[in-house]
C-alpha cells in the first residue's frame, strides 16, 4: 500500500506532462493543455503506426428535448455523410486516400467524434474531418435515407428472435425517459435537419468534452492541431445535464409468442458496482458466460447441444446504470431445459462464486485481451474515454489490467454475492408460451406495457 | 456469388482483395508450410492451421456440410474424459475455426507468458498434430454436435426464403458444381451427418502437405523450427486428390435466367445479377490483382462508380454492391446486388446494369483512378508489412483462399504492373454475353 501511495504521488506531480510508464510497464496518460487553454489527455508512442484523437461530448440532449429524442442518433449518422461543400462520396474517398477514418457516434451518455490516420496525416485528417462537426451537410436526401434505413432496421429486428427479445427487454425496463424508444422509426422520422443542427449546436462545445490523443507526436504537436479545430466550437454547451430515469426490472417472465426455428432468451437485471469492483465483476462474468468453454457454454451447448451460442455480459442499461444479462438462441424443443440450466448456473455462480482455477484462467484471458486492445492507439484512447465517462481516472485505466491480474477468487466471490441480483427479469421469444410459467404473454412488442 | 460462406470468399482474386500487397513482410518461412510472424511485443501466442480443403471437396462433389461438421468435431473428442471442447489447450486462451468452400481454418491463442512461450507453443503444436493423426468421437458427443450445427443453421436463418433464393440462383447458374451449394448443408444433410464420413474427409484431406501453419508471438525461428521438426515433420504426407473435376463440371453455356420470389422478411425490392463470363487469360495471377483494383473502383464512391451513378446521381437504388468469385483461370463469376428505390422496376435496373458495363467497356477506367487505387493498396501493404499482427491476418486470409506463398511474394510487383488498359479484356467480357441469372426479391406483405 505504501508503494502504491508513493506511485500515486509521483503520478500527480507529473500529470501536467506527457503520459508516463509505470514500473510494470503500464502506460498512463498525462493531462496536457493546448496553448489556447483546452485540456486534453495525451499518450505518446513514438513508434505508433497510427494516431488517433477521440473527443467525448457529454450529451443529455435526448433528456432535455422530449419531442426530439432521436436527434443525437440522426445527427451523428448525418455527420457521417460529410461536410458542406462536397459530396458524401468525395469526402469518404478523400479519407480513404490517406487511410484515415473518422466519424461521430451517439450513445446514451455522450456523443463521440474520432479521427484516426497515419502519424504524418493526422493533422490533415483532423482538419478535413472536423468539418463534419462544424458544418455538416445535413442533406434532406440523407435524412430520407436514414428514415428508410431506420424503418428497415426495425423491421429486421422483429424478424430476428434474439434482437426481438432484446427490444422487448429494453422497452419493458426503460419505462420512463427517452432511451427505450429513441431509435424507434417514428421518433427518427420526426427529426429534421434543423433538429440535427440544434443538437450539434447545443452539445458540441468546449466545456463539455474530454479529448484524448494517442500517437507518435508529442503533446505540443497534438495541441496545435487540437487548438486549430476545437477552438471553432462555442465555449459553453447549451444542453444542461440531465437525470436519466433508472430502468425498472419487474421480477417476471415475459413470453412473446412468435413462430420460428429457435427460442431466444434474455435474462437481465440492474447491477450497482463500485468502480473498484470492476475487475472482479468482469472476471466473474467471464467465468460464467465468456465463451463455449465457460460454465453456461458447457452446460447448455456442451451437455445439452441446445444452442450454438450462449453468453453473459455487463452493459449500460441507462446513463449511470449498469445491467447484467444472459442471452441465447436455443432449439425450440430444448429451450425449457436450456433456460433451466442457465438459471441454475447463474444461481450457483452468484452464491458460490468461482474457483481459483477458473479465476486464474479468466483474469489472465481478460487482462491479455485488454492489453492487446490497448496496444492499438484507438483501443488505448477508448479505454481512457470509457474510464473517464464513468468517473474513473487515468490511473484506473493504466492500472486496470494489473489490478485484474491481482484479483483473487475470494474478492470476485465477495462482489458476486454482494452485487449480483437475486432475480433476473426474463424475456423469451418462443413459438408458444407453454412450459415457461410466464407471468405475461404477448404477441407484439407494442403490448409490452401491460407486462410491467 | 450469393452463397454460403461461413467464412471468407473464394479464390486468389478475393485473396488479393483481402490481403493487401505487402512487398516484404515480417514473416519467416520455417519449412514448406510453416511460417512464423515474430513479434517481440506480442501479448499472445497464436497457432493457425489452415487446411486446404473445404466444402467443395466433399464426396461426390456435393457440398453437404460435412467439412463444416468435421470442423466442429475437431473441437471435441475422446481425451480420457470425453469433455466438450477438449481441443482448447489453455483455459486462458481462445480458440475458433471457420469453414468455407475451399478451406477449413483453426486457430488457438494463449497469453504470451514470460519464460513459457516456447513450452506453451509446444502444447499447441502437440494438440494440433494429435488431431491431425485422427479423431475419435463418442456417438453421443457426435449427436450433440449435430444438434449444435442445426442450431447454427437456425441461428443463421439458413432456411429462410432469402437464403433459399440465393441457393436457387446459384444452382441455376452452376447446377452441377458444389460452389453453388451452402457450406453448412441443408437440414436433411445435417440430420444425415455421420462420424465415419467426417473421418473419411479427415483422412483424405487433413495431410501436413495440404496444410499451412502460421505461428505468431514473441518467439524465434529456431524454436519454431524445432517444434515443427518434432510435431509436424513426423506426420505422414498423403497424396492429395486432384481437383480437376471442378473444371469439368463448370457450366458456361449461354443463359439468361430469372428467379423471382416473394419474401416475407424483405423490406424493399432487391435485385441480384449473377453472371459468369470468360476471357483470354495469359496470367491469372496478374488478372486477379487487376480485378481487385477494378472491383475497388466499382464499389467505391469515386465518379463513375456504381454507387456514384446509381445511388448518388440517378437515385435508382439506395444501395448497390458488386462482388466477384473466381471460378478458374479465364473465367469470372460476378454479382451485382442492389436495393431498388420505389420508382425503379427490376426490368429497368437489369437494363441499366447492362448499359453500365457496356459504357464502362467503351470508356475504360480512367488511368488516374487506377493509379489512385493502386496507391491506396500500396499504402495499406506498407502498414501490413510493419505490423506482424496485420501480416498474420493477411497471410491467413491468403492461405484460406488456396493461394500459394510463392504468389504472396509477388503481390507488390504485380500491383505496380496493373494498368487501366490491362483491364480491357475483363471489361469486355463483363459487358458481353455470358451465363447469367437475374433474381428479384419482392417484399411479401
Amino acid at each position: 500500500m505504501a508503494v502504491f501511495g508513493i506511485t500515486r504521488t509521483l503520478v500527480a506531480s507529473l500529470a501536467c506532462c506527457a503520459g508516463m510508464a509505470f514500473a510494470q510497464g503500464a502506460e498512463m496518460f498525462g493531462l496536457a493543455k493546448t496553448l489556447g487553454g483546452l485540456p486534453f489527455w495525451h499518450l505518446q508512442r513514438v513508434d505508433a503506426q497510427r494516431a488517433v484523437i477521440v473527443a467525448d461530448f457529454a450529451d443529455a440532449f435526448a433528456l432535455n428535448h422530449a419531442d426530439k429524442i432521436a436527434a443525437p442518433l440522426v445527427g451523428a449518422a448525418l455527420m457521417g455523410y460529410g461536410p458542406k461543400g462536397m459530396s458524401s462520396g468525395e469526402f469518404n474517398e478523400q479519407m480513404k486516400d490517406v487511410q484515415a477514418r473518422c466519424g461521430v457516434s451517439a450513445n446514451i451518455m455522450s456523443s463521440v467524434f474520432s479521427v484516426e490516420a497515419k502519424p504524418e496525416d493526422i493533422a490533415e485528417a483532423l482538419d478535413a474531418c472536423f468539418h463534419i462537426v462544424t458544418e455538416p451537410a445535413l442533406r434532406d436526401k440523407d435524412i430520407e435515407r436514414l428514415r428508410k434505413s431506420s424503418a428497415d432496421g426495425r423491421a429486421r429486428q422483429e424478424q430476428d428472435r434474439g434482437s426481438l427479445a432484446g427490444l422487448v427487454m429494453r422497452q419493458l425496463v426503460l419505462v420512463n425517459g427517452p432511451f427505450g424508444r429513441w431509435s424507434e422509426p417514428d421518433e427518427v422520422a420526426k427529426i429534421t435537419a434543423g433538429d440535427a443542427d440544434l443538437w450539434r449546436r447545443e452539445v458540441f462545445a468546449r466545456d463539455n468534452l474530454t479529448i484524448v490523443a494517442v500517437g507518435a507526436q508529442d503533446a505540443a504537436a497534438f495541441g496545435v492541431m487540437i487548438d486549430k479545430n476545437f477552438s471553432q466550437l462555442p465555449e459553453k454547451a447549451a444542453v444542461k445535464a440531465g437525470v436519466a430515469p433508472a430502468p425498472v426490472y419487474p421480477a417476471k417472465t415475459i413470453v412473446l409468442e412468435r413462430e420460428g426455428a429457435q427460442t431466444a432468451i434474455v435474462l437481465e437485471n440492474a447491477v450497482n458496482i463500485e468502480a473498484s469492483e470492476g475487475p472482479a465483476v468482469t472476471i466473474g462474468n467471464n467465468v460464467l458466460g465468456g465463451g463455449m468453454d465457460r460454465r453456461l457454454g458447457k452446460a447448455v451447448r456442451g451437455e445439452q447441444g441446445a444452442t450454438y451460442g450462449i453468453g453473459s455480459g455487463i452493459g449500460q442499461a441507462a446513463p449511470g446504470q449498469r445491467s447484467f444479462s444472459i442471452r441465447s438462441a436455443l432449439a425450440n424443443d430444448l429451450a425449457a431445459g436450456g433456460l433451466k440450466r442457465a438459471r441454475e448456473e447463474y444461481e450457483n455462480w452468484r452464491l458460490n462464486g468461482v474457483s481459483e482455477v477458473e479465476n486464474e484462467a479468466s483474469r489472465s484471458l481478460l487482462a491479455t485481451s485488454i492489453d492487446k486492445g490497448a496496444a492499438e492507439p484507438g483501443g488505448k484512447a477508448y479505454a481512457l474515454v470509457n474510464m473517464l465517462r464513468t468517473s474513473r481516472t487515468a490511473e484506473d485505466e493504466a492500472l486496470y489490467t494489473e489490478r485484474m491480474r491481482a484479483t483473487p477468487a475470494i474478492e470476485v466471490n465477495r462482489v458476486l454475492r454482494a452485487r449480483m441480483p437475486e432475480k433476473l427479469t426474463t424475456v423469451i421469444v418462443a413459438p408458444k408460451a407453454d412450459g415457461y410459467n410466464a407471468d405475461c404473454v404477448i404477441r407484439d412488442v407494442k403490448e409490452v406495457a401491460r407486462c410491467r | 456469388m450469393r452463397g454460403w460462406v461461413i467464412s471468407a470468399v473464394a479464390g486468389a482474386w478475393a485473396a488479393f482483395a483481402h490481403a493487401g500487397f505487402a512487398l516484404a513482410g515480417p514473416e519467416v518461412k520455417i519449412g514448406d508450410n510453416v511460417f512464423l510472424l515474430p513479434d517481440p511485443k506480442a501479448k499472445v501466442i497464436t497457432l493457425w492451421m489452415v487446411v486446404n480443403a473445404g466444402c467443395r471437396d466433399e464426396e461426390g462433389g456435393q457440398c453437404a456440410g460435412l467439412a463444416h461438421y468435421l470442423e466442429h468435431l475437431m473441437f471435441i473428442g475422446r481425451d480420457g474424459k470425453q469433455e466438450f471442447n477438449t481441443a482448447q489447450v489453455f483455459a486462458a486462451g481462445q480458440t475458433n475455426a471457420f469453414t468455407s468452400m475451399q478451406a477449413t481454418a483453426y486457430y488457438q491463442t494463449a497469453p504470451a507468458r514470460e519464460g513459457q512461450v516456447v513450452a506453451d507453443l509446444e502444447k499447441l503444436f502437440d494438440r494440433y498434430s494429435e488431431r491431425l493423426r485422427g479423431i475419435d468421437i463418442a456417438e453421443d458427443a457426435a449427436a450433440r454436435e449435430r444438434n449444435v450445427v442445426l442450431q447454427e443453421f437456425n441461428f443463421r436463418k439458413s432456411d429462410s426464403v432469402r437464403r433459399n433464393f440465393y441457393t436457387a440462383m446459384n444452382k441455376k447458374l452452376q447446377p452441377d458444381h458444389p460452389i453453388s451449394q451452402p457450406v453448412i448443408g441443408s437440414k436433411e444433410d445435417i440430420a444425415a451427418f455421420s462420424v465415419e464420413k467426417a473421418k473419411a474427409f479427415h483422412q483424405r484431406w487433413y495431410a501436413k502437405n495440404n496444410i499451412n501453419f502460421l505461428v505468431y508471438g514473441p518467439v524465434g525461428a529456431d524454436d519454431v523450427k524445432a517444434l515443427a521438426a518434432k510435431y509436424i515433420d513426423p506426420l505422414p504426407r498423403k497424396k492429395v486428390p486432384s481437383r480437376a473435376w471442378l473444371d469439368a463440371r463448370r457450366s458456361f453455356e449461354p443463359l439468361d435466367g430469372l428467379v423471382s420470389v416473394n419474401d416475407p422478411e424483405a423490406q424493399r425490392r432487391e435485385v441480384l445479377l449473377e453472371k459468369i463470363v470468360r476471357y483470354e487469360d495469359a496470367d491469372p495471377l496478374q488478372t486477379g490483382i487487376s480485378n481487385a483494383i477494378l472491383f475497388d473502383y466499382l464499389n467505391s464512391q469515386i465518379k463513375g462508380s456504381l454507387q456514384d451513378v446509381f445511388v448518388e446521381n440517378r437515385r435508382l437504388v439506395s444501395q448497390i454492391h458488386v462482388s466477384v468469385t473466381p471460378i478458374g483461370a479465364g473465367a469470372m463469376w460476378y454479382s451485382v446486388a442492389a436495393t431498388l428505390e420505389d420508382a425503379t422496376t427490376p426490368e429497368a435496373m437489369k437494363a441499366e446494369i447492362a448499359a453500365y458495363f457496356a459504357n464502362l467497356e467503351k470508356s475504360g477506367v480512367e488511368a488516374s483512378v487506377v493509379e489512385r487505387l493502386k496507391k491506396r493498396r500500396a499504402s495499406s501493404n506498407q502498414e501490413i508489412d510493419k505490423d506482424p499482427q496485420k501480416s498474420l491476418s493477411a497471410l491467413q486470409s491468403w492461405f484460406s483462399n488456396n493461394s500459394s506463398y510463392a504468389d504472396w511474394l509477388t503481390r507488390g510487383e504485380r500491383l505496380a504492373a496493373v494498368t487501366a488498359p490491362g483491364m480491357a479484356p475483363v471489361l469486355k467480357a463483363m459487358a458481353g454475353p455470358g451465363r447469367q441469372v437475374f433474381g428479384v426479391l419482392t417484399p411479401q406483405k
